[in-house]
């Protein structure tokens, strides 16, 4: 059965899956394989895929060279005699692959990534808090208004042209809150900590620019925290599927000078001003 | 194709037996399994139970007594099943009383339900109530495939092989007695 | 027969068997309603082919829809259903049949040296369960609102917002049939936990005499763990499932919060908690993903020592790693929830945890490529398939990285890069698993050799094509681009867009492979080569009976006297020695 033909396989395979590894790797030099980024947070986010990558990539590349040569090698016409490993040897293909993947991966999330993660889900004391609503297929912000604070929303009164909140025009805090149907507005260079939560079913609130994501839930009000490093128009795209409409779920966060953040919140009047 | 697998089915009206040694032995794989199966399934909704008791909404009702009776019951019928186990000449009796507490405890849990509806105490009252309703009809299943199997047992009651059928009612006095401490204290 | 009992103690070796007495019986008892393992097995292989040209024919639709917006004469509302059925077809009704059910069966029973499964008539039971489950799945297309559209996973409120009495309607698909959908799923969860008591008695207590655990081929050894794992994590997601139901139908909230509006209606719901459903069903839905994948691992082990003439390297430590895996498996379900609102702490404790998967998955990697180490490789179409597996294992594995890192799955959760990373593995892993097992074992079940010709014409279609379809996913990931949309128009998103159509052609290609081999497999059970008992010379049991394998599988039990993997014996190296060979 060890014949031509099986060279012929062990050749085509080998090098179709070196090919494939060429491809794989090269395609990070060709393509632009990521959006641009534009949070402080953003960048750590990246700063831990990239370490990733090259742990990966090294396990990728190593495991497909070394497929590739066993069936050059053995696949070929010659008549390895195959010996059993020493039990020595043997431990160390065991525990070398153990050690290296716990170090490796573990490594990776406690001394990259955990610290972004905190900063994603800290709140600090002079953030701008914004309040994001979603419901089928709209995402709401909101700002506290001169008073600092946000008034309560009542299902109740929800009226999806009139009062897409559902605030109530009796309660003081509502009065002056600032409601921006399908856009949020952040001053770039400060802390943004959103409250994030849903009318209907599950959304998320997902700004890939800014790496950003974390999803609306009905009853429960989620956060997350973003500290925008560029001015720009950055897109919302909902990453949780909601309804046919999900695809069209979309909105948009405007990033802007400080001054002009200052000049766009005076510019907006009260809810029910 | 027929052709090819002509031979796997030239034998079917007399099947492949066992030894009765290897039954036995996968009946006891089957039973420890499906209780084990039991109790993650019991675990998943006290699991649930727990979460879902964190919202603002929970307010407990207190059960019906008649849940303790029914406990006592099952408790009970635990007992004459043990001693059914033991085997004798009155364990046919034994098991023949198992069942019929079997019945009564299932009967009682009714009644219970009728109680809690009479006072206006429905599945979609309250959560706890929903949970009451919910996980006294999962029980119940639990029952009456034991009581199946305890009837089939009747036959050949007297010969000691109803270790497995007793452990599996074990399991399910004891998935109520756990089910009646979660909804009343916690 | 007296002697033969006499002469066949010891633990299984009783097993009478009545093929002196064989009266031939009809054929609806022979074909249609068998109790014969292998005639099961069969049966679950092609109920699974017939499943995958529904779930295959979803996939492309829709990926024509992806590619060329609009050429694919479809609705938003159909997109979103299709993609559900598509994934709930492919996980339960294709793979979930073809590897667990199909060779599962057929491969179990013969392995371990058993006459048939512990419970033949459940075993039956199991399959004809099946059957109405697969055509209340598909039929849910045709109720009012069309077929389930909240994805495969099913997360309420969308799922639990039936439109029935008081309980608001969250979306077409939310309706019947989704109730259809939790139907199906409820019948193939009592068919899936029953064959999975059946193979855990079957392979504890129905082992030949001298089959000690340490003996059991690795195949065995994966349907094992896989079995267990699937009869403690199924019972949350039966709970899951009740609790869904009661709140679409009887009105309760269990999962619906309170303050609902939809569509402006309001609900009358209160206090549920949405996020408890989404742990119970990963609670499930990660150990049901070893569940599928094992045994494929497994079945490359047994194809890769048969055609290395080498035993497995680290036979030991792969038993180790599987069990391993399993309970690791158990406890790290929140992974799937970094993003869900879940306490933060909780993400890094499930980042961590999760990340340590990754080290028995190596300790297997290794183990499978050092198998290859001073072997004589056989490049059959088996072969080559398990050869893929090894492959895209590695792939997949290191898609998990990026995942398992919550950091990381901030900007992936819920891309592509997941459909491609959750591809790999649950997709082409098994499958390729399976396909090396079906040629494998294809001599075994008819007598006859599937054609190597077009076995080569599947792999390379099937391997080039699934390999770049999804890698490429994984790049579409990076950039952000967002899964169960209908159409992108996002600005950012437009580099990973223009992959879409290279995706569709490699998905029409890995497709297309599949012609060959549905048309090899019906033209080989009759026109194929004719196989003679171990036409691979394998060493594990299944070999050792006559082909066609007899009802009863073996004249007389075998006894088993030594390890599985009896391969480089002798003194050149080049002998083998059966399982059961006399010591
Ligand atoms: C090295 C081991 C693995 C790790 C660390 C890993 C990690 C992960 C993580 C963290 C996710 C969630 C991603 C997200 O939704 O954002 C995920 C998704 C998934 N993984 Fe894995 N995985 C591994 C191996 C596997 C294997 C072996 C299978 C299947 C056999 C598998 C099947 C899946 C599936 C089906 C999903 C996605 C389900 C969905 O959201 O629809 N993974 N994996
Ligand atoms: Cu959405
Ligand atoms: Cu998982």
């Amino acid at each position: 059965m060890r014949s031509q033909r099986g060279a012929v396989s062990a050749w085509l395979l080998s090098s179709l899956l070196i090919l494939a590894t060429i491809l794989t790797v090269g395609a990070f030099f060709v393509l632009k394989w990521r959006p641009e980024v534009a949070s402080e947070h953003g960048r750590g986010v990246d700063r831990m895929i990239t370490y990733i990558i090259f742990a990966a990539g090294f396990i990728f590349v190593v495991g497909h060279l070394v497929l590739s040569t066993f069936l050059v090698k053995f696949g070929g016409k010659g008549t390895a005699a195959y010996k059993p490993m020493t039990h020595k040897t043997e431990m160390l293909f065991t525990i070398g692959p153990v050690v290296f993947m716990v170090a490796v991966s573990e490594l990776g999330v406690l001394a990259i990534g955990g610290p972004v993660w905190n900063q994603v889900y800290t709140h600090k004391p002079d953030d701008l808090v914004v309040d994001i609503t979603a419901k089928q297929y709209e995402w709401i912000s909101r700002y506290p208004g001169k008073d600092g604070k946000f008034g309560r929303k009542r299902p109740d009164l929800f009226d999806d042209q009139e009062n897409p909140l559902g605030l109530d025009r009796k309660d003081p805090d509502a009065k002056d809150d600032i409601v921006v149907r399908g856009a949020v507005y952040l001053p770039v260079g400060k802390g943004a900590w959103f409250n994030i939560q849903s009318w209907d079913v599950l959304h998320s609130f997902n700004v890939p620019v800014l790496r950003a994501k974390q999803d609306a839930v009905p009853g429960l009000t989620t956060h997350t925290r973003i500290v925008p490093t560029a001015v720009g128009r950055y897109e919302i795209s909902c990453a949780e599927i909601c309804g046919p409409g999900h695809y069209r779920m979309r909105g948009f966060v405007n990033v802007k000078s400080e001054a002009d953040f200052a000049k766009w919140l005076k510019s907006q009047v009260g809810w029910f001003e | 194709m027929l052709m090819r697998i002509e031979a796997w089915g030239r034998e079917e009206r007399e099947p492949v037996e066992l030894p009765e040694s290897v039954r036995a032995e996968t009946w006891q794989t089957l039973t420890y399994l499906m209780i084990a199966g039991g109790i993650m399934l019991f675990t998943t909704f006290s699991a649930s139970y727990l979460v879902r008791r964190q919202s603002a909404d929970w307010a407990p009702a207190r059960l019906p007594d008649l849940v303790w009776v029914n406990l006592a019951v099952v408790g009970a019928a635990s007992v004459t099943m043990e001693l059914a186990r033991r085997g004798g000449a009155s364990a046919r009796r034994w098991l023949g009383s198992t069942i019929a507490l079997g019945v009564l405890f299932v009967a009682g849990q009714a009644i219970a339900w009728r109680q809690l509806a009479a006072q206006g105490v429905f599945l979609t009252s309250s959560p706890h109530a929903s949970f009451f309703y919910m996980l006294t009809a999962v029980h119940a299943a639990h029952v009456a495939a034991g009581l199946a199997v305890l009837l089939a047992a009747l036959r050949r009651a007297g010969n000691g092989q109803l270790g497995l059928c007793a452990a599996w009612w074990h399991f399910v006095g004891a998935a109520w007695a756990w089910v009646v401490m979660l909804l009343t204290f916690f | 027969m007296a002697i033969a009992q006499a002469v066949e103690t010891g633990k299984a070796g009783h097993q009478a068997h009545g093929r002196d007495h064989g009266h031939p019986a009809g054929f609806i008892r022979k074909y249609i309603f068998s109790t014969d393992h292998k005639v099961i097995g069969v049966q679950y292989l092609l109920m699974a082919m017939l499943m995958s040209v529904v779930g295959l024919g979803l996939s492309l639709w829709f990926r024509v829809q992806l590619a060329w917006p609009g050429k694919a004469a479809m609705t938003p509302e159909q997109y979103v259903a299709i993609v559900t059925m598509h994934g709930t077809i492919m996980i339960f009704f294709v793979v979930s049949l073809a590897l667990s059910s199909g060779l599962g069966n057929f491969s179990i029973p013969l392995q371990v040296g058993a006459r048939d499964m512990a419970y033949p008539f459940l075993n039956m039971l199991s399959f004809w369960i099946i059957v109405p489950a697969s055509a209340i799945m598909i039929l849910s297309f045709f109720v009012e609102g069309g077929a389930a559209a909240g994805g495969w996973t099913a997360y309420p409120p969308l799922s639990a917002l039936s439109g029935f009495g008081k309980v608001p309607r969250g979306s077409p698909g939310s309706g019947m049939g989704q109730t259809l959908w939790l139907l199906a799923m409820a019948l193939f969860i009592v068919s899936f936990t029953m064959g999975g008591l059946n193979y855990v008695a079957t392979i504890l207590n129905l082992r030949a005499r001298g089959m000690s655990l340490m003996r059991m081929p690795l195949t065995v050894w994966t349907y094992f763990v896989a079995a267990l794992l699937g009869l403690l994590s199924f019972p949350a997601l039966t709970a899951a499932a009740i609790m869904l139901l009661l709140d679409r139908h009887l009105g309760t909230s269990f999962f619906l919060p309170s303050g609902l509006v939809v569509s402006g209606q309001q609900a009358a719901n209160v206090g549920g908690t949405p996020l408890l459903f989404q742990h119970l069903f990963w609670f499930l839905g990660h150990p049901e993903v070893y569940v599928l994948v094992l045994p494929a691992i497994g079945i490359a082990f047994d194809v890769i020592a048969a055609f290395s003439r080498r035993p497995p390297h680290g036979y030991k430590t792969s038993v180790w790693a599987l069990l391993i895996i399993a309970f690791l498996g158990m406890i790290v379900w929140g992974h799937h929830m970094f993003t869900s609102g879940m306490n933060p702490f909780l993400g890094k404790y499930f980042s961590i945890a999760t990340l340590l998967i990754t080290a028995p998955f190596a300790v297997l990697g290794v183990n499978l490529l050092a198998s290859l180490w001073r072997a004589r490789i056989r490049f059959t179409t088996s072969m080559l398939f398990a050869l893929g597996l090894i492959s895209a294992v590695g792939t997949g594995g290191i898609g998990g990285l990026f995942l398992a890192t919550a950091t990381a799955d901030l900007h992936f959760h819920d891309t592509y890069f997941v459909v491609g990373h959750f591809h790999l593995m649950i997709g082409v892993v098994t499958m390729t698993g399976t396909f090396a097992g079906i040629y494998y074992w294809f001599p075994k079940m008819f007598g006859r050799h599937m054609n190597e010709t077009l076995g080569k014409l599947h792999f390379w279609g099937t391997f080039i094509g699934a390999f770049a379809l999804f890698v490429i996913q994984h790049f579409q990931g990076f950039g952000g681009m967002t899964r169960r949309y209908f159409e992108y128009s996002a600005d950012y998103v437009q580099p990973a867009l223009a992959l879409n159509p290279a995706v569709t052609w490699f998905a029409f290609l890995a497709v297309g492979a599949q012609i060959p081999f549905f048309f090899n497999f019906f033209w080989s059970m009759f026109k194929g080569k004719k196989a003679e008992a171990n036409p691979w010379e394998a060493t594990t049991l299944e070999w050792t009976t006559a082909t066609p394998v007899p009802h009863g599988n073996w004249e007389r039990l075998p006894v088993v006297s030594g390890k599985p993997y009896g391969y480089a014996e002798g003194a050149n190296g080049d002998a083998h020695r059966m399982q059961n060979a006399e010591a």
